[in-house]
Formats: C-alpha cells, structure tokens, sequence
C-alpha cells in the first residue's frame, strides 16, 4: 500500500556548501500517486529523493529547514517504509553474490526467507536480468546490468513509497521499455506511491499523473523551490516554455542539429586484428577504422562489451590479441604503432578516455585542478592551464563549483566534469564512454556543440551510447556490438 | 530571513554540533574499509617483513619491535577517522581477522590474537581521554598502547626470551606504535580530510565552504 | 549498412566461481566453524614448548589434510610465508633464547647459542608451522559473506556491525579491480608515468580514498533498502551447525589433545611459560 508525503518549506544544505541545495519546497503527495519529479541537472533532485528516504544523514551531514514526512512521520525515522535506487549504479552494489544483493532490502524488512527468495527471482526477471544466475558475482558486470540489480534490489522491497532516482540513464533501449514496464506493473498492482526523476521525461508520461518542478539551481530567488506542479498535460501546456528555458527536456523538443562540415578525413586509429575482453575473449578479429573529423557511435545491449572494447581501443586494457594503432605520424618517437604498450604521457593529446562511471575518473581533489591536469601535464604553465579550465567550467556550466570537490557534485555534474577534463587535454582520439547521461536539455545541448567542436577541429570521436538523439544530432556513423547468434 | 541565515552559512558552519557517540550505518563501513585497506597491508608486511624481521631479531636483541608499527596503525587510524568508542578495536581485530585469512606465517594466535590485543591497547588510548580528545596527542597515546598489548603478548608467547630482550621488544614496540601509528597515522587522516572523502565526518568538516 | 561487431553471447561466457576452499570436507563445513576450529587447534599448543608436541600435531594435521583432500606439496606451496616465518624465529630463538646445556658459540655474552637454545629454536620452528599451517590452510577461500551469516545466526552478533563490517569488507575482494581502474585513470590523464615508488605511493592514497569515497556512497545505498532501521531484519540464507561441523569440532580439539598428551607421556613436555620440564 502507498504511503503520503509532505513537504513543508522543506531546505537542504550540504555540509560542505554555503548555498542550500534547494529551498522552500513544499508539496503534498497521496497515497499511491504516481509522481514525476523535473528540474535541472543540479536543481537538488537526487537530494530530495535522498531526504524522502530518510538517508540524507543528521546534522554531521547538513543543515534542514522545514519537514518531511512520509507517512505523516519525519522522513528520518521512516526508514524502511521508502525504498530508494540512488543515481549511481557503480555505489549500489552491497553483496557479492547478485542473488545476495536483491535479497539484501527483503531482509532489512523481516520478511520470510521463501517470500524473500522468490520475490529476488521475480524482480531479478522483471528488470531483464532473468539469465543471470543468483550466485553471479556481482563484480563482474557492467554499468547497465548493475543498474538493472540496484532496481531490481528496490523493487523487490515493494515499500510503500518508491523513489527512482534516473532509473534508466545507463540503459539500453530494450531495457529502458523493460524497466517502465516492471516498474508500472509494480505500482499498478501495489498501489505504491512512486515518485521518479528522469530527464527523459516521454518514458514515464504514461505512467505518471503529477510532474512537480523544482527551480533552477542559480539564480538566487530560484533556488530550489517548487516552480511547477500538476498533472503532465496542464504543466507541459501552461509552463512549456517556461521549463524548456529551465532546461527540462519538454516533449516534442526540437534538438539542435550538428551535422558534420566535411567528408571525414584520414584514419587516424584502427583495431588492426584486435581480441578485446577480461581475460576471456568477449570479440575476437575485429578491423575498424576511425577517421579524422568522424563521429562514431558504439551501440548495442546492456553487457554486450561496449565499455571493454572501448577501453581497449584508448590503450587502457591490453588486447588479448592484436593490436590498436594509430597513424604513422602520430605515433610518438622510438614507441612501436602499438597504444596498449605506450607510456601514459604518450597517450596524452593523443588518445583520451571518458570513463563509464565518471568518479573513476578524477584524480584531484578540486574541480578546478581535475580540469587543469590535462593541459598541466602535457607541459603548460599553471597559468595556461587554468585558463583553459576555467573557460571549460564556463562552457560547462559548472564556474561556481570550482573549488568543490569532485565527488560532491551532482550526477550530471560529474558528467560533464569529466567529459571537459578529458576535452581539455585536447586528444587526436577521443573515446566516450555515455557521454551525455543525466543532462538536463541545456546541458546535453551544450555537449551536442563541444563534441562537434572536437569532431570539427579534426579529432577522432569514438562514443558508446544509447543516446539517440546523440546520435542524430551530430550524424554519427553507426556501429552495432551485438552477441552472435547462438549456435546450438 | 533568508538573507540572515545565507550570512550564518556563509563561510565557515557556524552551527556548534555536539559530538555523538552513536555508531551510525556509514561509521561501520567506513571504519571497516580502513580495517580491510591495513589489513592488506599487515599481510603485506608480514611477507616483506618475514626475512628483514627474522635476520633483525637475529642481530639484535629485540629491536625488531621498531617494524611492528605498520600491525598497529588500524585502531588508531580507524578511530581518529570514525571518532567513536569501539572504532579502534572493532578495526584492528577486523584488520587482523583478515591478514589471517589471506594467509600468514603467525596463523590465529600471531595474527587475530595480538590483534584484539592491540586493539584493546589502542582502545584504551581513546577511552583514557573519555573519548574527547581526537588530536595528535590522544593518537600517539593510542598507538603507543597497542604497542603495549602487541609487545605483551610477544613476551608471554616467547617464554624463551631474555626478560633484557623481551624489556627492549616491549620498549621499541612502544616507540614505534606512538610514531607511526600515532603521529603519522593522525597527519594522514589530515591529508585524507583534504581530499573532502570524510564530509560525512566531524573528522572532515573543517573546510571552507563552497 | 551498419557496421557491426559480433561478441561472444552470455551464455557462452566463461564464469568460473571459486570453491569455498581446496578441500571438499573444509569446504563443507561453516565458515565460523573454520574459525573456532582453527582456534581449537592452536589455543592448547601454546602451554609447552617441545619438540614431541610440536611435530606430532603437525604430522596429524598434514596427514588429516590430505585424507580432506589437500595433497602435502600443496599445503607446503600454499603456505610459503610460513616457512619463512618459522625460519626466523629458529635463528632468533637460537640466538637469543635462553642459553642451558654446552654453550657452543659465545659472542661476548650478548649472543649466546648453547645446546638448550638450539633445541627451544627447533621446537619454536615445529610450533609455529603446527600452529600456523592448519589456520592458513582453513582460512583459504572463506566467503565473507556465509562468514558474516554465521557471524549473526551461530554467535549472534549484532547485525548492524556484522553486515556493515561486511559491506566494507567487501571493498577487499574490489581492491585489486579499483587499483587496476584507478592505474588506467591516471594512465588516461598522464599521470602514469615517473618514479615507480612514488607512482605506487600515490595510487595507494588514492585508493584508500577512492575506498572511502565509495564505503560512504553503500553506506547510504545500504540504508536507502532499509538497513540499519528500528525493524527485525531477517536472514535469506540460513546458516547453521551440522553434524559434520560437531565432527570438525572433534578433529580440532583432538590433534592437540594427542600431541600434548604423547608430549607429556614420553617426558618432552616443557611448559612454555615458567620453563619447568615435569
Ligand atoms: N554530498 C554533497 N556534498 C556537497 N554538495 C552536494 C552533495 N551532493 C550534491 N551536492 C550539490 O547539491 C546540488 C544538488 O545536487 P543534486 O544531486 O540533488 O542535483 P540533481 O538535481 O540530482 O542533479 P542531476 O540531474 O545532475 O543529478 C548540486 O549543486 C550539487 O553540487
Ligand atoms: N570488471 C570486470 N571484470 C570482469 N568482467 C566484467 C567486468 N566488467 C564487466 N564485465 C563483464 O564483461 C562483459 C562486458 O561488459 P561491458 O562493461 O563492456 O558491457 P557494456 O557493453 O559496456 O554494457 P553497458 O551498456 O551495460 O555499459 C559483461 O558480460 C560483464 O559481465
Ligand atoms: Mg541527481
Ligand atoms: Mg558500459
């Protein structure tokens, strides 16, 4: 059974922050309402999901105004009647075992132990994780398939209040369908109240019935705040343009369109007979090229080995066979035509990673520096460095968060820190891994035009995504990762 | 109102917290991640230390004491970090539960044994400042004394030893748990503190804002 | 036409997982049952210190470890650190100890080798492989999980620290994937390169960081199912005590019990802490 929630004059500082995360948020939610929470990529959404579930932490971890409730209780001692899948799939992960993992909420709940067992399986199914045996060690999967556990790990709960924190970012098409429809059969049959934060707000409009709103983080009056709230067909009418300044990704948005200025040039990177995997071959035999002023999009399911192949092809998983090589006169002096074997300086300029999961990335404490250590490294004075960092924030929207720490931006943030860090660098090659999950409709924008630039100033572009609209919007040429047909 | 209260904020959190002694959810993991991290690395010195330690107590009568720190900086590091009672034993006996189980040359009574011991010396390092103080002193205090329960219990395990030799491992012990497991210990829960990791932790809040 | 590249498909993949230990009978036992046993078998060696005891618990458990289906080469190979350990403590004691009998070496009193530390060092050498062996040897392999179960159901530990102490352990078994992920990201930014000790260094910090960067985000992960609440929690997986645990209990207490008593019958007895021989 669902459970209501209220907001009263709800506010939520970060310990580490001078400026509250959102303020003045007020709501009233009943039971079994199905809600869609909106706002820009760092408009406090995933905070007010984590305060819903209790989880924000007491006065060690922030500063409260207002009240919570859930239920009519505080959100704080109401733990275990909201169940929440947070933003990030690679922190969700508690158990070794993927059957341990679903079963751990089921367990936090007292549930009976046969109960537990079969709600893991049938959650573990409904998620699409269905050919994964219980006993899978959950280090062994992949951005989407770990995604799919943290959901099914939640679903399984069946809590009176769902939260669904961007539960489809790192999905493949296929698994975007199959999780709202889990997760709609869930709730229909349930009656839990569900609230849902995605950007891509045309997956769940059949599913909602209320779209709440929360400001723009800057700008000092907006701060946080609830700015638009009722059912989707009278928000997306009388505040559509409203929100699409706001950078909500309305539906019927046109997207801006980047098409490439030339033909593409010379091949400046190519898998020359190339084995990728994790000690056991996943391809085996494979020839691509990759041109000069070409975008290439890497598509294809959830756990197919995208991300691998891709790390692969940047020099930073040795091929089991093969090679990956690059031009002749990019090749660094007295180094064979062999990525996997150059040394890190080498790689620098020459061939760039954006990694999957954004946090694996950073190696400074600052997001100024992370940005810096590129252009610090390849031999630039301090001074130069910054500069290019800090037109980059600029050009990322991320300038007020210079000093912060990595670690504490929001998702999106992240994102975009490190797609800039890795642009900052300047590579000929530049693989991404998801370059544009979590952006709000401003901020994906913005991207869309910095991946152009890169293309248009004649680098490679390599980028692993589900994004479509990605795809057509810089013309990307397609390549499909898919498992062979099974032989039996 | 608001106006008032962004002042307040602005640069440094004005609001004095008081400081509890209730272990929460992030309290354990964290406190074991610290176990689990020295435990690797007491195991790891158990392999780089199994020639220098023996030809060291070879040479000399017990000055091999001075290698036993880096088996003693998990109470003291965890504690500093965490800052609750019980942190100190709860990872040194975690640490030394898992260097046993990677395998060892001292099996349960050289690894998990001396472990709670020097845990329950570190302990009392904290306890003996009521669990208040959390500076460099009360750490070197910490490491010192599970310098005293790892020497101890060298000295009731070797009935073999001098009581000059055993005095002197009990000595450098000593010597070697205040240093490394307290006052290096303490300036690298400082440098962790800079990275912003602890903000979850009054040991990391004293930051400017951002 | 798209391009496209074939994988492998997922049944196909190989997924190896790891026995619980070497042994199918060590296996099969709970895992805080390898814990009290192997406190079982090392608590009672402690009191004398001879050769008799020493060599005759090691020989019974190379022997039972072999009828458990671990060959000797293996448990020698798989234990090397020990070796090593126990050689240290021989030339230690031999050196150092307590000097009886013929003295046969004299370094101006300071290192005195006689008869009687000879053999103390010898008897230290078989105590620390009869004590270490079987403890390594039982570790190998345990599931922290199915430990923290135990933990909780046999000895009822409160559950919050088990399964958070786990939640952190658990960090362990990514260590090796976080070092290998944190090598290529600086690899990626140029930071890969220069003195190796520093590079090590370095990473090692980051690690710990990294670590406890992610130990706070599955402390709230862990809390966002419901842990740590007011309410009950309830155990999936049921670990109990079987008939072969009370045997293994048997076996442990028996190998000391036959070595300390053969020890004490043919007179080698030596009690290990005021040094009387009975
Ligand atoms: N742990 C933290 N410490 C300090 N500041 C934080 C922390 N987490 C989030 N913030 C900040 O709080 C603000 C709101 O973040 P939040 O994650 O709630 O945004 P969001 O709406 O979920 O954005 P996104 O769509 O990008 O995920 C951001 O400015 C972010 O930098
Ligand atoms: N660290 C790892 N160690 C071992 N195996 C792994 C590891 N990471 C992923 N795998 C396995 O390798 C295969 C390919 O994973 P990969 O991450 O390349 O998939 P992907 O195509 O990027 O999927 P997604 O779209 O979900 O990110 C998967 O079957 C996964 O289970
Ligand atoms: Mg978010
Ligand atoms: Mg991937």
């Amino acid at each position: 059974m669902g459970v209501s929630v209220q907001a009263r004059d709800w506010g939520w500082r970060h310990a580490s922050r001078k400026d509250f995360a959102l303020r003045h948020v007020s709501f009233d939610i009943e039971p079994g309402e199905r809600v869609l929470l909106l706002g820009a990529s760092g408009a406090g959404k995933s905070t007010l999901m984590a305060g819903l579930a209790g989880v924000l932490g007491g006065d060690d971890d922030g500063e409260q105004e207002g009240h919570l409730l859930i239920g009519g209780a505080e959100a704080r001692t109401a733990r275990g009647i909201s169940g929440l899948m947070l933003q990030d799939p690679d922190a969700q992960t508690i158990l070794e075992r993927v059957g341990d993992d679903a079963a751990f909420g089921c367990e936090n709940l007292g549930l009976p132990k046969d109960e537990i067992w079969q709600r893991a399986r049938e959650s573990l199914d409904m998620v699409g994780l269905d050919y994964m045996r219980f006993d899978h060690s959950t280090r062994k999967l992949s951005g989407g398939q770990r995604q799919r556990l943290a959901l099914a790990g939640v679903l399984a709960m069946h809590p009176g209040l769902l939260l669904l924190d961007e539960p489809t970012a790192n999905l493949d098409p296929e698994g975007v369908k199959e999780v709202h429809d889990a997760v709609k059969r869930v709730v229909e049959r349930t009656g839990e109240t569900l609230i849902v934060v995605e950007h891509h707000i045309d997956v769940w409009l059949d599913t909602v019935d209320r779209v709440i709103v929360l400001g723009k983080p800057d700008g000092d009056s907006l701060v946080g705040g609830v700015i638009a709230d009722g059912a989707p067909s009278k928000v997306f009418g009388a505040m559509g343009d409203v929100l699409a300044a706001g950078g909500a990704w309305v539906p019927g948005r046109t997207i801006t369109h980047c098409p490439p200025a030339g033909q593409p040039g010379e091949t400046v990177l190519h898998a020359d007979d190339l084995s990728f995997g994790r000690g056991f071959p996943l391809g085996e035999h494979v020839n691509i090229e990759f041109h000069a002023g070409e975008v290439t999009a890497l598509t294809g399911r959830n756990g197919v080995g995208k991300s691998t192949l891709a790390l692969t092809l940047a020099g930073l998983l040795k091929p089991l066979a093969g090679h990956v090589r690059m031009a002749e006169h990019l090749v660094p002096a007295h180094r064979a035509n062999d990525v996997g074997t150059w040394k890190s300086r080498d790689l620098l300029g020459r061939v760039g990673m954006v990694f999957q999961e954004p946090e694996h990335q950073f190696v400074t404490s600052s997001v100024r520096d992370e940005i810096a250590v590129g252009p610090k490294s390849m031999g630039k004075s301090d001074e130069e460095a910054y500069r290019i960092a800090d037109e980059m924030l600029e050009r990322v929207n991320l300038k007020r968060f210079g000093p912060a720490n990595p670690f504490t931006l929001s998702g999106g943030e992240k994102r975009r820190l490190s797609v800039a860090s890795m642009l900052a660098a300047a590579p000929k090659v530049l693989v991404m891994d998801e370059p544009t999950f979590g952006q709000d409709f401003t901020t994906w924008t913005e991207m869309v035009r910095l991946i152009a630039d890169v293309r248009d100033a004649g680098s490679a572009v390599i980028m692993v995504t589900h994004d479509e609209a990605l795809i057509e919007a810089l013309d990307a040429r397609r390549i499909i990762v898919s498992e062979e047909e099974q032989h039996d | 109102m608001t106006e008032s209260t962004t002042k307040n904020t602005e640069h440094e959190s004005s609001v004095v917290r008081k400081h509890s002694n209730t272990w929460r959810v992030v309290d354990i993991v964290v406190a074991a991640i610290i176990a689990v991290a020295s435990g690797v690395i007491f195991w790891g010195w158990d392999i780089v230390c199994a020639a220098p330690l023996a030809i060291f107590g070879a040479v000399t009568p017990g000055f091999e004491g001075l290698l036993n720190a880096f088996w003693l900086f998990a109470g003291p590091l965890a504690a500093i970090i965490v800052r609750k009672p019980g942190a100190a034993l709860f990872a040194e006996t975690l640490a030394a539960a898992l260097e046993l189980t990677m395998g060892n040359q001292w099996g349960v009574g050289g690894s998990l044994i001396v472990g709670i011991m020097q845990g329950i010396g570190a302990e009392i390092g904290f306890a003996l400042f009521a669990y208040k103080g959390w500076n460099m002193l009360s750490t070197a205090v910490s490491g010192a004394l599970a310098g005293v329960g790892c020497g101890l219990y060298y000295w009731v395990m070797n009935p073999a030893w001098g009581v000059l030799r055993s005095s002197i491992y009990l000595g450098t012990s000593v010597i070697s748990g205040a240093l490394l497991a307290g006052v290096v210990m303490c300036l690298l829960q400082r440098a962790i503190a800079k990275t912003g990791v602890l903000d979850r932790f009054e040991s990391g809040r004293v930051q400017t804002l951002v | 036409m798209t391009e496209r590249i074939t994988v492998v498909p997922h049944a196909e993949r190989l997924d190896v997982s790891r026995p619980a230990s070497p042994s199918w009978f060590i296996a099969r036992i709970n895992p805080v049952s390898r814990f009290i046993g192997a406190l079982l078998l090392c608590i009672p060696m402690f009191f004398t210190l001879d050769i008799m005891s020493a060599s005759v618990a090691f020989g019974l458990e190379m022997v039972l470890l072999w009828i458990g289906g671990i060959a000797p080469w293996t448990v020698l190979r798989k234990t090397w650190p020990v070796w090593i350990a126990a050689t240290g403590s021989f030339v230690s004691v031999a050196l150092y100890g307590k000097a009886s009998g013929d003295v046969l070496v004299d370094l101006g009193g300071f290192v005195v080798i006689s008869q009687g530390s000879l053999y103390l060092a010898a008897a230290t050498f078989l105590r620390v492989a009869a004590i270490a062996v079987p403890g390594v040897m039982l570790a190998l392999g345990l599931d922290p999980t199915d430990l923290a179960d135990g933990l909780v159901q046999i000895l009822h530990l409160p559950s919050k620290f088990v399964y958070g102490g786990l939640a952190g352990l658990r960090m362990f078994t990514l260590l090796q994937d976080d070092w290998r992920m944190l090598g290529q990201a600086r690899r990626s930014r140029g930071l890969g390169d220069g003195n190796a000790i520093r590079r090590v260094i370095s990473q090692a910090f980051n690690l710990l960081v990294v670590s406890i960067r992610r130990g706070t985000k599955l402390a709230t992960a862990m809390e966002a199912r419901g842990f740590g609440s007011e309410l009950p929690r309830s155990q999936a997986r049921e670990s109990r005590l079987h008939a072969v645990d009370w045997g293994f209990y048997l076996i442990c207490a028996a190998v000391p019990a036959i070595a300390l008593i053969t020890a004490y019958c043919t007179g080698y007895w030596h009690w290990a802490f005021s040094g009387v021989s009975n």
